[in-house]
């Protein structure tokens, strides 16, 4: 029974991740330069969710998930004429971050429900544990 | 330790149901903790298996008793308990992913439905407190008996 709740917060750390990744590539939504000064946008972060079977090897029980952080290098970044930018090229284009804000509220709008979900599915757990214990009077 | 002592002939039944409620929290948790994850079907334990089972092993646990009490007049019905390894075999409490399920494959291969599992979770809770309740009862019963008082 406790185990159950190891599920729910397996599923509740993910969408954290992913929470946290959105507010990163949000607020580097304009950046064009990386972390040693040179001049590359910066990429969009995503996270890869993945189904996890319960360590002990109980086939056939309930799943937890894992989710790992990676980039999104498929995307082309987006190119905005500014030739007064210091960073802008021979053509006068700045290379802004392959990061679109819409698409990033509409997943940390998923992301927050989905943690919602959790929380409850925990909270229902909760109280069938607390139902077990009441048998003992 | 308290086989024996089954206050009822039904408590080793409602044990075997809150087990089953149990399992069912788990795998239904696991649904919802992989509401995003792409590929994922949602899975479930087989609900209509465990019902055909447990109404064979009432139909059982009667049969016994009324021979029990044929035999025994002054016999305690609860010694006789059913053979419950054979009808909850290990498989019912398996998680499978179910042919027919509610909602939509989405793009992602997710077939995931939040209101159906919600529903299904409230359901389970409902009834592992329902049992739980019964149980509470019967043990409630058997320590009155112990202590010769209400």
């Amino acid at each position: 029974m406790f185990r159950t709740l190891d599920i729910s917060a397996s599923g509740l750390a993910a969408q954290r991740l992913r929470m946290d990744t959105i507010a990163g590539n949000i607020a580097n939504s304009h950046t064009t330069q990386n972390e040693d000064g040179k001049v590359e946008p910066f990429q969009r972060r995503l996270v890869v969710l993945q189904a996890q079977p319960d360590s002990s090897g109980h086939e056939g029980q309930g799943m937890g998930v894992t989710a790992e952080v990676d980039i999104d290098k498929k995307t082309p970044p987006r190119l905005v004429h500014a030739p007064g930018h210091p960073h802008a090229d021979a053509n006068g284009n700045v290379a802004y971050p392959n990061v679109n804000v819409i698409t990033e509220f509409v997943n940390a709008m998923e992301a927050t429900r989905a943690y919602e979900a959790n929380l409850t599915a925990m909270q229902m757990t909760r109280e069938m544990i607390e139902g077990t214990f009441k048998i003992l009077g | 330790m308290l086989q024996p002592l089954s206050p009822q002939p039904s408590t080793p039944l409602l044990k075997q149901v809150a087990r089953f409620a149990e399992r069912r929290q788990d795998v239904l948790a696991g649904n919802i903790a992989n509401i995003d994850t792409p590929g994922y079907r949602m899975r479930d334990l087989p609900t209509s298996e465990f019902r055909q089972a447990l109404a064979r092993a009432v139909a059982q646990s009667k049969s016994l008793t009324s021979e029990a009490e044929r035999l025994q007049p002054l016999g305690f019905p609860g010694t006789v308990p059913p053979a419950l390894d054979d009808l909850f075999p290990e498989s019912l409490f398996q998680a499978r992913t179910p042919l027919e399920q509610p909602g939509i494959t989405f793009q992602d291969g997710n077939n995931r439905s939040i209101e159906h599992q919600f529903l299904e979770m409230t359901k389970n809770s409902l009834w592992q407190h329902f049992v739980l309740e019964l149980l509470r009862g019967q043990y409630d019963q058997l320590q009155a008996v112990i202590a010769e008082r209400p």
